[in-house]
């Protein structure tokens, strides 16, 4: 009998075995730290341009204290407070809207990325290209967006620690009124 | 007669040592069953959780401590969405295959977490894993306009079936 309780006993053990080495199921819970800061020092940081392309503050930060988010504002012009507007079928007179180094954007992380700034979607009406070049250059720069601001195909690579500064391109046919909300999109990829 | 009568007094007697030992055996049995558990470093456990080999250079990762820690310092910011690849790898060490759920918690108001195979876009969700397979896996971080700026420590949970 006691050898009949030793066998079962071993038999237990034996087909225990397989089951400590296969995982029936298992939960393992791994820390993160993530760091939430303002987008001016941000892996891919965005602050608003300094020159005379955003001389009213069309690119300004939702919280000028926390700098947090961008945001702009093609309603802005030169009277703070007042808001503004592209006058329609503007294109009969050649006039063209150009608003040079609206913002820049630093790549703070560790690898260079190719840039892309874009309206997902696209479909803004009037909204003719949005480039982008090297701070400080005075050249047209390289278009990352098309009419509507649809993106094109991204060509452009910045290197850590290096800055564009954005452009936008506007070119009035429109001949009625209406304001646009629209999302722009910036965004860093290898 | 007499001796048939013995016969089955004597087998009653037998029966009832059988039983008897019987039940000694189950009340007194110890049953060492030889288990043995090791606690060991996640980068060598049954499900292992390790650094890739060339991890993301945005993302600090470490096993020192026995727990796979992920540092994003360098910070995102609100109403963005990063994607890091990749961030770590996970072997299946057992001897069976399984499915594998990678899930974000504790984050704070507007931010997932979210996980893919790395170089694809395979979510890693019931991802199946054969036995003595690896995956490298990317982490993506969206936040909302409404995520606050701060320092926040999120949890990366794996959960891993058997089938």
């Amino acid at each position: 009998m006691r050898f009949l309780v030793l066998l079962a006993l071993l038999f237990a053990v034996l087909l225990s075995l397989p089951s400590a080495l296969a995982v029936r199921t298992a939960s393992v819970g791994s820390p993160a730290q993530v760091a939430v800061v303002a987008t001016s020092s941000a892996l891919l940081s965005l602050a608003p341009g300094t020159g005379s392309g955003n001389a009213a503050g069309t690119a300004r930060y939702r919280d000028a204290v926390s700098q947090d988010l961008l945001l702009l504002d093609f309603t802005r012009g030169g009277s703070a407070g007042t808001t503004y507007g592209f006058p329609p079928n503007s294109l009969t007179y050649r006039d063209r809207f150009r608003y040079r180094g609206l913002f820049t954007v630093t790549n703070r992380s560790a690898e260079s990325l190719c840039i892309s700034i874009y309206v997902p979607g696209g479909g803004v009406a009037d909204l003719a290209e949005i480039r982008v070049r090297p701070v400080g250059d005075t050249g047209s720069g390289t278009q990352v967006a098309g009419a509507g601001g649809a993106p094109v195909v991204c060509t452009t690579s910045l290197a850590p620690g290096s800055a564009y500064e954005a452009d936008f391109w506007w070119e009035i046919s429109s001949t009625g009124g209406g304001l646009h909300s629209f999302t722009v999109r910036v965004e860093g990829s290898r | 007669m007499k001796t048939k009568a013995k016969f089955l007094g004597l087998a009653v007697v037998l029966v009832a040592l059988a039983v008897l030992v019987n039940v000694l055996a189950l009340s007194t049995a110890t049953v060492n069953s030889g288990l043995t558990i090791d606690v060991v470093n996640t980068s060598s456990a049954l499900v292992a959780l390790s650094a890739p080999i060339t991890p993301d250079p945005d993302v600090t990762v470490s096993t020192a401590t026995g727990i796979l820690q992920l540092t994003v310092a360098d910070g995102v910011q609100p109403d963005s969405e990063y994607t890091f690849s990749p961030v770590f790898t996970i072997t299946n060490n057992s001897a069976a295959g399984i499915t594998v759920d990678l899930t974000g918690s504790s984050t704070p108001a507007g931010m997932t977490l979210s996980f893919t195979e790395a170089g694809t876009a395979n979510a890693m969700t019931a991802y199946a894993l054969a036995a003595g397979a690896s995956v490298s896996v990317a982490m993506n971080v969206a936040s909302t306009s409404a995520t606050a700026l701060g320092n926040y420590t999120v949890t990366v949970q794996l959960d891993a079936t058997s089938p």
